[in-house]
């Protein structure tokens, strides 16, 4: 029992070890000295180990306190971040990624809605422009008895105030777009603040 | 302050107002509106310009009349939504109106101060909400005023 205490004992502090050997050239590490200590200390624990195999509770003690060793000093070349605080980082960033990736499912048919306004919009001023406006010019100037003058001033008129109008529904539809952005924003909010 | 699915009808509402009132402008003239057609086949300049203004105020209050209209067939929706849903259209309809400050053969009115009422009503809605109901009823008071008013001065001009 003893015995396996020990094993694990090493191979912990042969990893740790390994671990430390792939940090030692970032410059997140600035224990070059608490490496060579360490290995020292490996070192003679090992031997320690050898020459004293027979007794397991010395070694186990040894390895036991180069560990302790390790962990207190060697850690403490980095930036303390607590690990809970790590943590709940993860599990907010997932969160809200899930939390995201369901509202867009929510709000599906609004996009699509919004995306159907505008092409309706549009489709409409195409169709005024290029279909309706030349057959409503096209038939007032056919109209012999009518003044020019007036054929003029009414098809710019008529010209002027649909284009106000189209102005006026892509207002509304840039509204729709901001409350539902606003909307989703609010939700979104809501659902990480439950987190 | 809508709430949210009040302002996704306010806009449904509003737009297909807007669509509705665009199509009529285009049928009444291809088919020749019998306003827009006295004033193309007038022979004075200021008859014409005249009947093009009657029209066009016409036009502009049907789609206060329209917006009324789908309210009303949305009995659903509660007294104060309703206000809500009125001042949200009034907030559009006066930047219909604002725009024709600066429109054509609107922007000289025959009929002095014509759309002044109207604006002052719409702001005086917007700005005092308790008083909606009342200025929305002054508002299709306007209207019909309007109507009577054209009729007067094209008649009184085409005797002249």
């Amino acid at each position: 029992m003893k015995h396996d205490c020990l094993s694990r004992d090493l191979i912990i502090l042969l990893k740790r070890l390994s671990v430390l050997a792939s940090l030692i050239d970032t410059p997140y590490f600035n224990g070059k000295e608490k490496l060579a200590e360490l290995s020292e200390l490996s070192r003679l624990s090992e031997l320690k180990g050898l020459e004293e195999l027979r007794c397991l509770e010395g070694l186990a003690k040894c390895t036991k306190e180069g560990e302790k060793r390790m962990g207190s000093d060697l850690f403490g070349g980095f930036t303390p971040v607590g690990k809970e605080y790590q943590d709940k980082k993860g599990e907010k960033l997932i969160a809200y990624e899930e939390h995201y990736m369901r509202l867009l499912r929510n709000y599906q048919p609004e996009i699509k809605e919004i995306q159907e306004m505008m092409v309706a919009l549009r489709q409409e001023r195409i169709s005024f422009y290029q279909v309706t406006l030349p057959q409503i010019e096209q038939a007032i100037r056919n109209d012999n008895v009518l003044s020019l003058e007036a054929k003029e001033t009414w098809i710019r008129e008529l010209r002027s105030n649909m284009e106000q109008s189209f102005a006026i529904s892509e207002s509304l539809i840039s509204h729709y777009v901001t409350k539902n952005l606003e909307e989703f924003e609010r939700k979104l909010k809501e659902e990480m603040n439950k987190v | 302050m809508l709430i949210n699915y009040d302002y996704r009808f306010c806009v449904r509402a509003s737009l297909q107002v807007m669509k509705d009132r665009r199509s009529q402008l285009c049928k009444d003239t291809l088919q020749y509106h019998h306003i827009v057609y006295n004033g193309l086949h007038d022979s004075k300049p200021e008859v014409q310009k005249l009947y093009f203004q009657y029209y066009l105020v016409q036009w502009f209050d049907s789609h206060w009349d329209y917006m009324q209209e789908i309210l009303n067939q949305h009995k659903e929706y509660t007294r104060d939504q309703r206000k809500q849903m009125i001042l949200f259209f009034a907030e559009y309809f006066s930047e219909i109106l604002n725009n024709y400050d600066n429109s054509g053969v609107m922007a000289k009115l025959m009929i002095p101060n014509l759309l002044q009422v109207q604006k002052e009503t719409l702001k005086e809605m917007l700005a005092l909400n308790e008083k909606w109901m009342e200025n929305s009823s002054k508002l299709k008071v306007e209207i019909k005023k309007h109507d009577e008013e054209f009729k007067r001065l094209i008649d009184e001009l085409d005797s002249d």
